[in-house]
């Protein structure tokens, strides 16, 4: 199976992308962290999500994994606290709740595909599709790095004024969502080992 | 010979005097929908009146190609600011910002006069409280909580999602970068009303005028396109294409004419004299017409025009028939009395088109009756007097012996046998194909392109055309509102039984006063809804005092004036509102538009009585196909008429009969011909055929007089001249782009050349004594 082998070559690629960067003094590039992830074929990961809403007296924690295929499929699957399936595939996404199936057109939901491409482009490392939505500032060094994403229009600024991911060589860790409402969400990220 | 010259110069001045006047003066009208017939029931009349001036009459939808997306959409945005901007446009969206940053705002500030939820008894009540905000809890888990926290606060219940579930449209188009696009993702989208009416064509021209401004001055690259298409632009459009038309054709066709006249007359002035009436017929019929109904339809005035191919025979049929033994004023003698026949025939076939119900058939009818008449009186009565002393025509050449000597050969029965057998096979071909094509599409002097770019972005825009609608009507807004709002629970029903895709009520923007009312009264005081919160949020995670905007919400609900049209005057909904709810005449009529009508029968019997189940291209059909019987029934009364004239002139019964029969068999085989080899027939061929009755009768008519029995070469040479000037101008016609124009000149040129021969193998001339 060639796909087992596939993790291992990623470690290999971001542990060499760590030497190269330790090896250089000046600040961290976006293109650095980026060149990364965009070797990345596919990644399984769990997540926890601790969102923080001014209306509740308690955050709610969500929990579930991730799956990102190159070079645009993202899936995120809810646990808890109800079950809920994302899937992202080129322009269209699909949220299924409750038996419920409801599609959106990226294209046609500034903010939402705002949100979607802070996560999606940044798995597939293409700055180009980043810079669309985002202003990106790159921060730390290639092993332990964050990602500083600034909305560009006031329409997506008006849902999210600041989205950091953080992450050591090609893995994401940490994805911390600030919403112009004052609300913010956390999501801690846990890679997974695959089964075959 | 001074004297005659006088008048003949008086006659000229007359001539270029009105002429003058005419080109100042006369309205040359070319809405399309002039031809169509008034209807006769209320449905169809509705119907009419939405296609000549209704609202989607002044609805431009504009397409944006060329260049990249991003690009594309710059400039829509760009050239939707430019036209906000100007006065001819009063309403422009591309899509921005979903159903409107307006329409939202309205929807939700309306929100608790609108929800049909609050038809539910104590709707507001602790329990349905209590299920709303466990809702919102578990959405806030949802990854759609980002969105729909917004308006947590505010609206707990959620019914502006409610309200908006029932207006959002159910097939918009696609928007990139935040604007309309099509399928393809290729071309941005616009929708425009123009401020003037769909039959202002000068106020569509203008607007149209703008457009074109706007998008030049707004155009983000070189490449990019423009396209769009409205009733009113294609109005414009198609005045355009028959004007260019009748002007580009009726050159080339005078030309062809004076060039025959020309060869045949080998005089410049008599020429001149032979178009004279003719000329005096059309400019008489114009101002008759301009008078009588106020305007001039250009399709009238473009068929009008054709008359000169008929009326320029009139001079020929008593020019050619001077020679050496007979000068002017003794071959008039002679002749009179056929031309005088020939005038009467085709000024009573047109007669019928007086009362065809189509008000463009009634101007064609009476340009027609006037010209010919005039025309007719010129030849009879001036035209002898004026043809320079001694002049002759050409001799005939030979092959008009040839040609005579050819139809003698046969015995007459077995000629009528050749004539019905011709008629018969001519039927026989055209059998299996259909015969009448009573689409209304048909009607419209656009070429079919024009048509189809037209459907295409409507379907782009997911304006798909409404087939079906319901139409239901009160005697007041509140009493049409109330039957609107009944159709709900039978047409919910409907589309749960697969008979129905969607629907779209009006009152679910605009309910009934009293449907408001009640949800008003539903609504409780500040206090109640404030403890019964309080208790329904027990247990839940919800933050006191986060429900406060809810609650002065509700208590503004309360109090607040009822949604009337007019609250929605300047958005997307209020254009919607004005094009489904109309007032007419004191009583109120709202249109439901039906998508996806399945099971037409099931449907009918599900919807109220009051509520009239509206089939509108069937409609049109039946509109059509009512008015081609009733157009059948004329033609009829004019060939009796035609009949009648020509027994009194021929002063035989049997006589008229001889004269008449093969032109009506000429005409039967030439529609058949024409269903066989070209086309189905519409109206336009119709009254072609009328025309074509009356030309042949014409040669029937010189055929069965006397003077063919005298000079059987100087006939041919008179037959030769009138067929030849009368297939010139009409085979020009042949090769017009509007619809009309080609149907008019094929239709003729047929029946002209059915008429030659049928006429020319069964008709005999009468007796000397007759004359």
């Amino acid at each position: 199976m060639t796909s087992s082998r596939r993790p291992a070559r990623d470690r290999i690629a971001g542990a060499a992308l760590a030497l190269v960067a330790a090896a250089q003094c000046w600040a961290l590039e976006p293109t650095e962290v980026l060149s990364g992830l965009a070797r990345v074929e596919r990644s399984d990961a769990s997540f926890e999500e601790t969102r923080h809403i001014a209306a509740l007296t308690a955050p709610v924690v969500r929990r579930g994994t991730l799956k990102y295929v190159r070079p645009a499929d993202l899936e995120m699957v809810v646990d808890t606290p109800v079950r809920e399936v994302i899937r992202v595939a080129g322009p269209s996404l699909v949220i299924e709740r409750r038996g419920q199936v409801r599609e959106i057109r990226l294209t046609e939901m500034p903010a939402i595909a705002g949100w979607v491409e802070s996560v999606r482009s940044t798995l597939a490392g293409d700055l180009s599709a980043l810079s669309r939505y985002f202003t990106v500032r790159a921060s730390g060094d290639a092993a332990r790095w964050q990602l500083e994403l600034i909305p560009l229009s006031a329409e997506l600024a008006s849902f999210v004024t600041r989205v950091t991911i953080a992450g050591t060589g090609a893995q994401i860790t940490r994805i911390e969502v600030a919403e112009a409402s004052g609300d913010r969400s956390v999501m801690n990220v846990f890679p997974t080992v695959r089964k075959p | 010979m001074t004297r005659r010259y006088g008048a003949l110069f008086a006659l000229a001045a007359v001539v270029v005097a009105g002429g003058y006047y005419a080109l100042r003066h006369v309205t040359l009208d070319s809405d399309y929908s002039a031809f169509l017939p008034g209807g006769t029931t209320e449905a169809q009349r509705t119907l009419i009146r939405e296609l000549r001036e209704g609202l989607g009459s002044r609805v431009v939808l504009i397409a944006l190609d060329g260049a990249a997306p991003s690009s594309l959409a710059q400039a829509s945005r760009g050239l939707v600011q430019a036209l906000r901007k100007t006065e001819d446009f009063r309403y422009v969206s591309n899509g921005e910002a979903g159903l409107g940053e307006r329409e939202l705002t309205l929807l939700t500030a309306n929100r608790y006069a609108l929800s049909d939820r609050l038809d539910a008894s104590d709707p507001f009540s602790r329990t349905h409280l209590r299920a709303a905000l466990e809702d919102r809890v578990e959405s806030l888990s949802g990854s759609a909580g980002i969105i729909e926290k917004r308006f947590l606060a505010s609206d707990p219940t959620a019914e502006t999602l409610r309200v908006l579930a029932h207006v959002a449209p159910r097939k918009a188009p696609q928007r990139i970068d935040g604007v309309w696009f099509d399928a393809q993702g290729s071309r941005a989208l616009i929708v425009a009303q123009t401020r003037a009416l769909g039959s202002d064509l000068e106020g569509q021209a203008a607007a149209m005028a703008a457009l074109e401004r706007a998008f030049t001055a707004s155009r983000t690259e070189a490449s990019a396109t423009m396209e769009y298409s409205s009733p009113g632009a294609m109005a414009v459009r198609s005045r355009h294409l028959v004007a260019g038309d009748a002007r580009t054709l009726s050159i080339a066709s005078m030309a062809g004419v004076l060039a025959i006249l020309a060869w045949v007359y080998r005089s410049p002035m008599v020429v001149a004299l032979c178009v004279l009436p003719a000329v005096c017929g059309l400019l008489g019929g114009v101002l008759i017409v301009d008078a009588a109904f106020g305007s001039l339809h250009a399709i009238a005035l473009a068929f009008g025009a054709t008359l000169l191919g008929e009326a320029v025979d009139y001079p020929s049929y008593l020019l050619t028939q001077v020679s050496e033994g007979a000068p002017a004023q003794v071959a008039a003698v002679r002749i009179r009395h056929t031309i005088a026949l020939a005038v009467l025939t085709t000024a009573c076939g047109a007669f019928a088109l007086l009362f065809s119900g189509f008000p463009g058939l009634a101007q064609l009818g009476t340009l027609t009756v006037a010209g010919v008449l005039i025309a007719g009186a010129g030849t009879l009565w001036v035209l002898p007097h004026v043809v320079p002393a001694g002049w002759r025509p050409r001799p005939p050449p030979r092959w008009t012996w040839l040609a005579q000597s050819a139809v003698r050969a046969r015995h007459l029965t077995w000629r009528w046998a050749i004539v019905v057998f011709a008629t018969a096979g001519a039927l026989a071909l055209a059998w299996r194909h259909p015969w009448w094509n009573d689409d209304l599409a048909a009607m419209n002097p656009l070429p079919a392109s024009a048509k189809a770019d037209d459907a295409r972005l409507r379907a782009a825009l997911g304006a798909p055309d409404v087939r079906y609608v319901l139409a239901v009507a009160g005697t007041s807004r509140e009493d049409a509102l109330q039957r609107v709002e009944a159709l709900r629970l039978p047409l919910e029903r409907a589309v749960a039984s697969q008979a129905l895709g969607g629907f779209d009520l009006v009152s679910d923007v605009v309910p009934s006063e009293r449907t408001q009312a009640r949800r008003r009264e539903s609504l409780p005081a500040a206090e109640r809804l404030r403890a019964d919160l309080e208790l329904a949020a027990t247990g839940l995670p919800f933050r006191r005092g986060v429900f406060e905007p809810f609650i002065e919400d509700v208590a503004r609900a309360r109090i607040a004036p009822p949604v009337t049209p007019e609250t929605y005057n300047g958005s997307a909904l209020g254009l919607k509102l004005e094009s489904l709810l109309r007032e007419e005449g004191g009583r109120f009529q709202v249109i439901v538009p039906l998508a996806e009508v399945r099971d037409v029968g099931a449907l009918a019997r599900s919807v109220p009585h009051d509520a009239r189940l509206v089939d509108l291209r069937g409609e049109i059909t039946a509109m059509m196909a009512a008015y081609r019987e009733r157009g059948l029934a004329y033609s009829a009364i004019g060939l009796a008429l035609m009949y009648v004239v020509l027994a009194v002139g021929l002063r035989s019964f049997g006589g008229a009969v001889k004269v008449l029969l093969p032109i009506v068999l000429a005409a039967v085989a030439a529609a058949a011909m024409l269903i066989a080899f070209w086309e189905p027939l519409t109206v336009f061929h119709y009254v072609a055929l009328l025309l074509t009755v009356g030309i042949g009768v014409n040669y029937a008519l010189l055929m069965a007089s006397p003077v063919a029995r005298r000079d059987r070469a100087a006939l041919w040479r008179t037959i030769a001249v009138v067929s030849g000037t009368a297939l010139t101008t009409f085979g020009v016609l042949a090769f017009a782009h509007a619809p009309v124009l080609h149907a008019i000149g094929l239709t003729v040129c047929v029946g002209v050349i059915a008429s030659l021969v049928f006429a020319g193998l069964v008709v005999q001339p009468a007796a000397e004594s007759d004359a």
